[in-house]
């Protein structure tokens, strides 16, 4: 098999897993599959670093790499825009653990009560709307919305581990 | 209005505040916490949404974008990442410029400047306390370490405050911190503060800054 037939294969291979990685970090589509595509980009004009026994811990780690090369690229407004972690180096918890909040946070957002609390949470972070849209749709003040968002975010942290 | 109601608020226009007030805000643990937990928030349901979204259709097509090279799509969309990693690289061919541009200052001067670049890229040996104090004294300002190694920052502060400084670990000294200085901050409040990022635990003996991390090993 040609280089470039195993690189395919490890791309289809591990693609979602790269780009699953990639999104939760950068909290961005596009930005997600160039990381993933510059990766693969530069293994092609040189795959000597890739063996294929560790391929799936090499191309993870780049995943992680890149994006914190991102994120430390970016002034601290537009880390907060991206809702991007702080202090990257000391809270980027391993991709096990990350696994594992995340899957408790998802529970956690599908049993917030009152259901208020789950549609702001699902209005804001999945479709983008903003508070002042919210509160202007629900006919309450953003204050008050602030003051639910709290409340879900208290909920929702007790479905994480202590560390 | 409270202060997680402020970072709410400051969230929605994050450009609006400097770089010095977003630090002031999130210096506070209530805040950063609710930061985190917003950032995980978002990275959950970004996870759930990627789970569905990349089909085998997407696959395909990104490894089509990779086998031509010069499709414009590429260059379109990557145009900011490419550019931020680009400015990155040319950063990295001079340790000495990568060093200096992290370490931002809002009233240092030029020549100020100059002595920072070679306090960061010389072994702490090498660098006298009186060297650093008379520099410290002659620039009291507020400083911003802005994804600065933890060791470069105590270098530079425990010479401010005569002290010396202890690692439990190698690779606590590593750790990249964004954190904002006041001249006006006693050695207390600084490892107060310090205290709040997470894995970190610095305490005073006797003159000695002891840092350690919480961190599983």
């Amino acid at each position: 098999m040609t280089d470039k037939k195993k690189l395919e294969t490890l791309f289809r291979q591990h693609y979602r897993q790269m780009y699953r990685l990639a999104t939760i970090l950068l909290h961005d589509d596009a930005e997600s599959k160039d990381v993933v595509h510059d990766i693969f980009a530069k293994l092609l004009n040189d795959p000597r670093d890739l063996r294929e026994e560790t391929a799936e811990t090499y191309l993870l780690t780049s995943v992680r790499n890149r994006c914190l090369n991102v994120i430390r690229s970016r002034r601290i407004q537009e880390r907060v825009q991206h809702l991007y972690l702080l202090d990257i180096d000391t809270t980027i918890t391993p991709t096990e653990r990350l696994e594992e909040e995340l899957k408790a946070l998802q529970k956690g957002i599908s049993l917030l009560e009152p259901p208020v609390y789950r549609d702001i949470i699902l209005q804001h972070f999945r479709d983008g709307v903003t508070f002042k849209e919210i509160a202007c749709c629900l006919g309450v003040s953003e204050t008050t919305v602030y003051k639910h968002l709290r409340r879900a975010l208290s909920q929702l942290r007790t479905h994480l581990k202590p560390q | 209005m409270n202060k997680t109601d402020l970072l709410l608020q400051m969230m929605q226009q994050p450009q609006e505040y400097t770089a010095e007030e977003w630090q002031e805000t999130l210096v506070d643990r209530e805040c950063r916490e609710l930061y985190t937990l917003m950032s995980k928030t978002q990275s959950a349901i970004d996870a759930a949404h990627t789970d569905d979204e990349v089909t085998d259709e997407m696959i395909d097509a990104e490894w089509q974008r990779l086998s031509q090279p010069n499709s414009s799509l590429f260059t379109l969309h990557s145009s900011l990442y490419k550019f931020a990693a680009m400015f990155v690289g040319i950063l990295m061919l001079s340790g000495i410029a990568y060093a200096a541009i992290h370490v931002i200052t809002t009233s240092w001067n030029k020549q100020q400047s100059v002595k920072t670049e070679v306090v960061a890229n010389t072994p702490s040996s090498a660098v006298t306390p009186q060297q650093l104090e008379k520099d410290s004294i002659a620039a009291p300002q507020h400083k911003l370490y802005d994804n600065i190694p933890l060791e470069q920052i105590l270098t530079e502060l425990s010479a401010y405050y005569h002290i010396k400084v202890e690692y439990s670990s190698d690779s606590v000294r590593q750790l990249r911190l964004f954190y904002q200085w006041r001249p006006e901050y006693a050695i207390d409040k600084v490892v107060e503060m310090l205290n709040n990022f997470e894995t970190l635990q610095l305490q005073i003996e006797n003159d000695t800054l002891i840092v350690s991390s919480t961190a599983k090993q």
